[in-house]
């Protein structure tokens, strides 16, 4: 999470996921002699951690959706918590995190319309604070 | 296009060899002297001044002058300073935030880099010598580095130590990978003096003028670097009244400055995609907090409050590889649950932030200290 931002759902995936791209940037720089030593160690931990982060997700989605399967779905049938009868529907990690994929998708292509559609302030000037603001300023 | 997209940040120079350019001089007491100066906004900081004054006198290299900003302190934070060895400037009047004291330090500054360090902060004795070297690149116009905070002691501490661990250990060393740190931290950064001066030096608009500038120098065409190695301790707020207060300004600062900069912001690569997420995480995740984990609990099942901590293990992961690389993984595991009672305290900020600012346009313009 970003620091006094809370929340690590989307960031998290987004970070994640840019962990593999900074793989594939370094190998471009690799093969094009211009990586250095401290950056490949950067990236193969970052990387490392990535990988770590992505499993540890999985296996508590999956976790926590077989804990609502036995509750919700076993013990109603039959009447206790501890039965093992049923048929368990599958690893739903894969559809949760092919939601928030399309999630952060959606965010890039919201951003890159925008992008499209609003020119850039002259001199990379910034808008004006509200009057508000301002005054707070002065 | 492939190249454009990975176009990425050169390691930070080697701080030995290639300090010239930047005008690092041997002195006869064999410490380099960097051309920097220091500049420690205070507002009754007795407690905490002389350790900061001391922390930078104390570095590795020797800095031109350290100017303390004794903003109408009602203590003896000025004298104590002036004490430590400090340039103690007083401006007649309190200047009304923390970027009001360094700019009217700013005034005063005659080097060609300025560094701007919170009075409760210390640096660890290598973090000006680890830090400059960036400036090596002519293009930076900032740079800033770890932070860590200095006492881990109550829940609210502890819950900030895992977040800096997270945030710093893992999200900014990417940010920084891709030229675009989201912020060059206020209470540690290092800065161009001139492109400073360009900008006006720290801008006053919004809660939050470490964000401001940072996308403002984007803005710009100019970079910022981040410095891991370069590391400060900050006193972070130890109970609720004070971390209230600086989550509070955090909030609406980022909500003021996605007002301010959104224009140009979308245009950065990266940087429009790290502060989207943000955003959304800030919105969604909030009100998943607050409304749907609670609501789902009683409606449907208890089962729901695993919701809080189901990301546990994706945080943890980051925060111990950190920890561990600093010899504190217990106390970071100890701090876990810290961690998770900050974030949610911190969504009910964010969700008021983001109703004030953009829903009934009423902005928080009255700047609070954190402590």
């Amino acid at each position: 999470m970003t620091v006094g931002i809370p929340g690590t759902g989307i960031g998290g995936i987004l970070y994640i996921m840019l962990c593999g791209w900074m793989m594939v940037c370094e190998g471009g720089r690799l093969v094009r002699g211009r990586s250095t030593r401290l950056m490949r160690r950067l990236v193969l931990r970052h990387f490392a951690i990535a990988i770590g982060m992505l499993v540890s997700l999985l296996a508590s989605i999956e976790l926590l959706a077989y804990l609502a399967w036995r509750v919700w779905v076993i013990a109603p049938l039959h009447g206790s918590p501890t039965s093992s009868s049923g048929q368990w529907m599958g690893p739903v990690s894969i559809t949760a995190i092919g939601a928030a994929l399309i999630v952060i998708f959606g965010i890039a292509a919201m951003m890159n319309i925008l992008r499209i559609v609003v020119a850039k302030s002259p001199s990379g000037a910034e808008a004006r604070p509200t009057k508000q603001m301002a005054e707070a300023g002065d | 296009m492939a190249s454009q997209a990975c176009s990425i940040a050169n390691p930070t120079p080697d701080t030995a060899t290639e300090t010239a350019a930047i005008g690092i001089q041997d002195t006869p007491n064999k410490r380099r002297q960097v051309p920097l100066t220091v500049i420690v906004p205070a507002y009754n900081e007795s407690e905490t001044i002389e350790d900061t004054v001391h922390s930078i006198l104390e570095q590795t290299v020797e800095v031109a002058e350290v100017i303390v900003v004794d903003d109408g302190s009602t203590d003896d934070t000025g004298q104590k300073a002036a004490r430590a060895g400090a340039t103690v400037l007083r401006p007649a009047q309190n200047t009304g935030s923390k970027a009001g004291a360094q700019n009217y330090a700013l005034e005063h500054v005659a080097t060609a880099f300025t560094m701007a360090i919170d009075a409760d902060t210390t640096l660890a004795p290598d973090a000006i010598e680890k830090i400059m070297p960036s400036f090596e690149d002519p293009e930076l116009a900032a740079a800033c580095g770890f932070v860590v905070p200095r006492h881990v002691r109550t829940t609210w501490e502890r819950g900030r130590y895992a977040e800096y661990l997270f945030a710093f250990g893992f999200y900014k060393s990417i940010q920084d990978y891709f030229k675009h740190p989201l912020i060059s931290s206020g209470c540690f950064s290092a800065y161009r003096t001139d492109v400073l001066r360009e900008m006006g030096g720290w801008p006053t608009r919004s809660m939050t003028e470490d964000m401001d500038l940072t996308w403002s120098f984007y803005g710009r065409g100019r970079g910022v670097r981040f410095v891991p190695d370069a590391v400060c301790y900050p006193v972070e707020p130890h109970n609720f009244k004070f971390m209230s207060k600086q989550l509070r300004r955090w909030s609406h600062g980022f909500v003021q400055n996605i007002r301010l900069h959104w224009r140009n912001l979308i245009h950065l690569p990266y940087l429009r995609t790290f502060v989207a997420a943000a955003l959304w995480d800030a919105a969604v995740a909030s009100l998943v907090y607050l409304a749907v984990i609670p609501v789902l609990a009683i409606v449907i099942s208890p089962l729901f409050l695993l919701g809080y901590v189901i990301d546990a293990p994706v945080v943890m992961i980051p925060v111990l590889v950190t920890a561990r690389k600093r010899g504190e993984f217990w106390k970071a595991m100890a701090s876990m649950p810290g961690f998770f009672v900050l974030r949610t305290v911190n969504a009910v900020f964010m969700l008021e932030a983001l109703w004030s600012e953009l829903v009934i346009n009423k902005p928080l313009t009255t700047y609070e200290k954190g402590h």
